[in-house]
């Protein structure tokens, strides 16, 4: 088990901030209003401490977007919210007076879009700032309960850097989470990027 | 496997596909595009070779399309363009008729990674839709940008922001060439995201116009003036006002909004829905600027909120004091 | 040079990264500045008042107060203090805000040229 310091915490925190105020700049682009995201805290769990913060809520449908970013370290990455947020994020978006048909004709590759740009974000700011390079596949949406998310399905092995990520559009705060789901070698070569970075700037 | 389709074929194939391609090399040039892709957009293969995807297509800059080509080419990232956010993105027509018309195609784009190793770097794929898609959602972006070029706040009638800075620029120039004094009051309406999410965004807005219309009946025009200034934030010039008016002008609406007793389950405040406001006066001399008179009212206005709230606060320039209004 | 005369420099950021990065970048381009540390606006606001820095960097999404409305306090209260937004929220409107309060903008992530920007400002 892996336990990262204050200052590695710090660190992916604020570079996981860069990456989703650049998301929330793409989406007000998209809307024509401001919208604010931040994610105030990073934390390192076991996959099955992830299920169950994620449990706590008394929701079990979901909508997920998740995408698997491969290069010097491999990471699945999700964005998860309670399915009635998501929806209300894609009312917002798409505007107050699209019917729930045409919402429902759209709200699948909409979801899919406001996590891609959110995912590619956090990654390419990491990417960004220590000097790397990923692939990805292209963003997969679903709504589900529980058994269908595949953050329950993964290997015992896996570690979950885990944000909370707070939403605000039109003045509605919606909450949710980014996971990357991460095997224990991938996490170790997290690690050393971060090391490398923090010694790079003077930092460790 | 591709090597037996050789280069010729392949070209065959993407030329054949029932969807739009284009592919662009290191400097965003177009290096190939299909027939799909010729047709919908009425340009051909030779004048779209070579130039820049930005040159050709105007319409991308600063666009997201333009943010996922970037993402493909330097982070090397795929993205998807979906229609319900960005419809018809590119000037691409199902038929000449709809081009006359300019009745552009429901697009569904992915942009995608080529890689570094060839010249070809970024893969644009771009979906029909518009079978999907309404008719009334083009007239529902139409709305949304004449509803942006106004100068009213379409919900409740007032001024909109737009309105506002461009008068209080012109109140300001005039205060400060007659040597007045310039009054300015926001007015925040309390704990509304918590009143939306409890009664829906349809009785928050029959709010907003219910107070928009208490404080248009509040000021004197043509000289007062009244603009939704943020989602739930108004604002009054008040050329000519006094501390003394400005304070009891504050208070008086805040228990004039009090008594409408618009009930707020939501609060922690009061039963009813409440205000605060942030109220400063100035006398604009010298080098001052706007920048000083709003900053004051906002945080006359942040005093408000963090003293409680459903209040009306004066902040004085002179002392840097502030004063409850009553 | 006389220490009252050296300019003061105050970093306001929630984040120890940011605010080592910061502090290492300035100390390398201006030796002789004085740097000082808050983590949040609340925090930024007590030290104004008695340190009086010349020149504020203030993040914007913090706990407790925006760094908006500490940014916009510290103005009224003491106009001549040099102020630049440094943040990760990028959009439009919070460079907006941003002119609104009369203080510079510059984004996240802090680099060598992000500092010579804030640097060329406050010196502006």
């Amino acid at each position: 088990m892996f336990t990262l310091g204050e200052m590695q915490l710090d660190a992916l925190a604020e570079i996981f901030n860069i990456g989703v105020g650049r998301a929330a700049s793409s989406l007000s682009l998209i809307v024509n209003d401001e919208v604010l995201l931040t994610a105030p805290e990073v934390i390192l769990v076991r996959r099955e401490q992830a299920i169950k913060l994620l449990l706590s809520a008394e929701l079990q449908q979901f909508s997920t977007v998740s995408q698997t970013f491969s290069g010097p370290f491999e990471a699945q990455a999700l964005l998860v919210f309670p399915e009635s947020n998501a929806l209300e994020i894609v009312r917002l978006m798409v505007g107050p007076h699209m019917s729930i048909e045409e919402l429902s004709e759209f709200e699948q590759e909409a979801m899919c879009e406001i996590g891609n740009i959110i995912l590619n974000a956090c990654m390419s700011s990491l990417a960004d700032i220590f000097h790397i390079s990923f692939d990805s596949t292209l963003p997969l949406h679903r709504f589900g309960n529980t058994e269908s998310l595949s953050v329950f399905e993964g290997n015992e092995e896996q570690m979950v850097l885990l944000l909370q990520v707070d939403m605000v559009i039109s003045q509605q705060c919606i909450q949710g989470h980014i996971l990357f789901l991460l095997s224990v070698a991938s996490m170790s070569s997290l690690l050393a990027c971060l090391d490398q970075y923090l010694a790079a700037q003077g930092l460790s | 496997m591709a090597g037996d389709l050789g280069n010729a074929n392949l070209c065959t194939v993407i030329d054949r596909l029932e969807a739009g391609v284009v592919i662009l090399d290191e400097a965003r040039r177009i290096l190939h595009c299909n027939r799909w892709f010729n047709l919908r957009s009425g340009q051909t293969a030779d004048s779209l070779g070579q130039r820049p995807f930005a040159e050709m297509f105007p319409e991308a800059a600063g666009s997201r399309l333009e943010q996922a080509i970037e993402h493909a080419i330097h982070d090397h990232l795929p993205s998807l363009l979906s229609p319900a956010l960005h419809g018809t993105l590119l000037p691409l027509y199902q038929t000449p008729d709809d081009r006359r018309r300019e009745k552009r195609m429901q697009q569904l784009i992915h942009v995608l990674p080529l890689g570094d190793d060839s010249a070809a770097r970024c893969l644009i794929q771009i979906t029909d839709m518009t079978a999907n898609i309404s008719r009334e959602r083009l007239l529902r972006q139409q709305t949304e940008i004449l509803r942006r070029t106004t100068t009213q706040d379409q919900l409740t009638g007032v001024a909109n922001r737009r309105q506002f800075d461009e008068r209080l620029a012109t109140e300001f120039h005039k205060a400060q060439r007659n040597h007045h004094p310039l009054g300015l009051m926001i007015v925040d309406l309390d704990l509304f995201n918590a009143y939306n999410t409890h009664y829906g965004r349809d009785q928050g807005d029959n709010c907003l116009i219910e107070i928009a219309a208490i404080l248009k009946n509040a000021v004197r025009p043509p000289f007062d003036f009244v603009a939704r200034y943020g989602g739930d934030e108004f604002a009054l010039i008040l050329p000519g006002s006094s501390e003394k008016d400005i304070c009891r002008q504050a208070e008086n609406l805040r228990l004039q909004i009090a008594t409408l007793a618009m009930a707020n389950a939501a609060s922690s405040l009061a039963k009813h829905l409440t205000v605060s406001i942030g109220t400063t006066v100035m006398r604009p001399e010298g080098e001052a600027n706007t920048h000083t008179l709003l900053s004051s009212a906002d945080v006359a206005l942040y005093q408000a909120k963090r003293d409680g709230r459903n209040r009306a606060i004066y902040f004085s320039l002179e002392d840097g004091s502030f004063k409850l209004c009553s | 040079m006389d220490e009252k005369n050296t300019p003061l420099l105050l970093i306001v950021d929630d984040s120890r990264m940011s605010r080592m990065l910061l502090r290492a970048m300035v100390a390398d381009n201006r030796p002789a500045w004085r740097i000082i540390e808050a983590v949040s606006g609340d925090e930024a606001l007590k030290m104004v008042s008695e340190a009086r820095p010349d020149f504020v960097s203030m993040d914007v999404n913090m706990p407790g107060i925006s760094g908006l409305e500490a940014a916009g306090r510290i103005r009224i209260r003491h106009p001549d203090a040099r102020i630049v937004l440094c943040t990760a929220n990028i959009q439009e409107s919070t460079r907006e805000a941003a002119s609104r309060a009369g203080v510079h903008f510059v984004a996240k992530p802090i680099t060598v040229q992000s500092v010579t920007d804030a640097i060329a400002f406050f010196e502006a």
